[in-house]
């Protein structure tokens, strides 16, 4: 089986959003939708005070509540882990949105732009009508890992087959790969280095794990 | 966030710490209310029958507040045209369940208008219904205040009470003679119920299991809605026992306060007190040579490891 998964490797990641602006130029997000964003924390108290990046958005969880609640089946996951939306059933009930609590999901009823009524070139490329009014979310670059995988590429090694953000990211700091593969970098890297997953304790089994000591022993 | 995008619901941002749901509003709650309200009534209505209580008023009126709950909710969805999809989720969703469930207490409580020993049967997937509401709100995960599984019991006793409410209301209006005795007794449990449920669900809410910013909604709307929605009904209903002639309109107000307190207690865990989870992270990171740090949970009561 395969199940695919995003390491973050809190100690590298600078903060520099530059995952967000690839994921929202391969995806052209409307303002205030951001599939992939970095979370900038303060942690702690003066004067032990840290600075930390968190990259998040959808974790394309194990037991994903935005499918159990789901009433159009619209919110599907596929054998490989990735939680999909069909575009052309959902209702845009909202559902889903009030049930993930990664907050990735959203909702948009009318076309926005970065410069109000005006598109950018990417932006009129990109448009997707079926986008509005119904719920919408990262896809883990769906279209890029089946390409590679359809041409024999490995998703997380080969640029082609990973997703945007993955390939932005300049600090190294996001790995994308198979869980299931004991071989795998994904695999390696969880092996050697603590990690942890974000509100794992209400049991949605997230695919984003946070990497958060890796000095090795 | 530009007033843009004011309408767009579910797109706003707020930072770290968990911040309100816009996704559902008023109109999510209407179907609470108008679904809580309208089953509660067919209910008792409908187990009243047993008891020789029939009244046309009581199951179109109890039909038409489900109706109108349902209406609501559908003005709330981005694609109204594919409505009908809501039919194809029952492996899972309660939201499908819920309208499976209306696809057959609507043609049930219509017959039941015609053929009046059919009003005993309406109980059933009136009391599936409610069922159905609870369930809907404890799904979803990404809401603290609604996950809470004290919500199920809330829903269900809540809904019963506004039911004996307006039943206690319509009664004076409509039937002769009022509402049967027996009405203010059931209001008076479900309204102990309610109270005893909601002591429980906002001490676990404010003990750490909602953010921090829910909590104190749930703390400011504690006071007036024990007063109002549970104290001054049942005070209504001492006055009603002790004055005969002020009876029927004691009644009333008794009924229509206990309703309107659930309203309020929905409209407020719907819209007000429905923050999200919010981010958190386990751990602080090494960086370089340096040491790892302790986690971060924004927004939310810091409880110790021993209590969690």
């Amino acid at each position: 089986m395969t199940k695919w998964a995003i390491v973050a490797d809190l100690g590298r990641c600078v903060g520099c959003q530059t995952c967000t602006t690839a994921c929202r130029h391969a995806n052209a997000t409307p303002p205030g939708v951001q599939y992939r964003k970095v979370l900038d924390m303060e942690v702690g108290t003066f004067p032990d005070v840290r600075r930390v990046f968190v990259p998040v958005g959808c974790m394309h969880c194990d037991e994903p509540p935005c499918r159990d609640v789901c009433p159009t089946t619209a919110t599907t996951k596929r054998a490989d882990g990735m939680v999909m939306i069909d575009y052309d059933i959902c209702i845009g009930c909202g559902y889903c949105i009030v049930a993930c609590p990664y907050q990735a999901r959203y909702k948009v009823s009318k076309p926005t732009f970065a410069f109000k009524d005006q598109q950018t070139q990417n932006e009129r490329a990109r448009f997707d009508e079926r986008l509005l009014g119904v719920a919408q979310k990262c896809t883990f670059c769906v279209d890029r890992v089946d390409y590679g995988l359809a041409n024999g590429l490995t998703p997380g090694v080969a640029p082609e087959a990973t997703p945007a953000c993955v390939n932005s990211c300049l600090s190294k700091a996001l790995t994308f790969g198979d869980t299931d593969n004991p071989d795998s970098n994904v695999s390696k890297l969880l092996k050697r280095y603590k990690s942890f997953r974000m509100h794992e304790e209400l049991g949605t089994g997230p695919n984003i794990h946070y990497l958060w000591e890796t000095e090795d022993e | 966030m530009s007033e843009d995008f004011e309408d767009a619901p579910g797109m706003r941002h707020l930072g770290l710490s968990p911040w309100l749901q816009t996704a559902w509003d008023l109109r999510a709650a209407g179907n609470f209310i108008g679904g809580g309200t309208g089953t509660g009534l067919l209910i008792i209505a409908s187990l009243g029958a047993f008891d020789g209580l029939y009244s046309p008023v009581l199951l179109l009126a109890g039909l038409a507040l489900v109706g109108l709950g349902l209406f609501s909710v559908f003005l709330e969805i981005g694609r109204p045209l594919r409505a009908m999809n809501v039919l194809l989720g029952g492996k899972r969703s309660w939201m499908t369940r819920e309208a499976f469930v209306a696809a057959v207490l609507f043609p049930l409580g219509g017959a039941a208008l015609i053929w009046p020993d059919l009003a005993k049967l309406v109980w059933i997937p009136a009391t599936a219904y409610l069922y159905c509401q609870a369930r809907i709100l404890e799904a979803s995960k990404g809401i603290p205040t609604w996950r809470s599984p004290l919500i199920l019991p809330l829903t269900v006793v809540t809904g019963l009470a506004e039911g004996a409410g307006i039943l206690l209301l319509l009664g004076t209006l409509f039937l002769d003679g009022g509402a049967p005795e027996w009405v203010a007794g059931t209001l008076v449990a479900a309204i102990a119920g309610r109270l005893f449920v909601w002591m429980f669900y906002r001490r676990r809410m404010v003990g750490g299991e909602a953010p921090v910013e829910a909590a104190a909604v749930l703390i400011r709307f504690s006071m007036p809605f024990t007063l109002g929605g549970n104290v001054i009904p049942i005070a209504f209903l001492v006055i009603a026992g002790m004055q005969p002639d002020i009876r029927g309109a004691a009644l009333a107000a008794a009924g229509l306060a206990a309703m309107i307190g659930g309203w309020a207690m929905k409209v407020t865990i719907v819209t007000k007190a429905a923050h999200n989870q919010g981010f958190a992270i386990n751990h602080s990171p090494a960086r370089g040579g340096g040491e790892s740090g302790p986690g971060f949970k924004p927004g939310w009561r810091e409880v110790t490891k021993d209590k969690q």
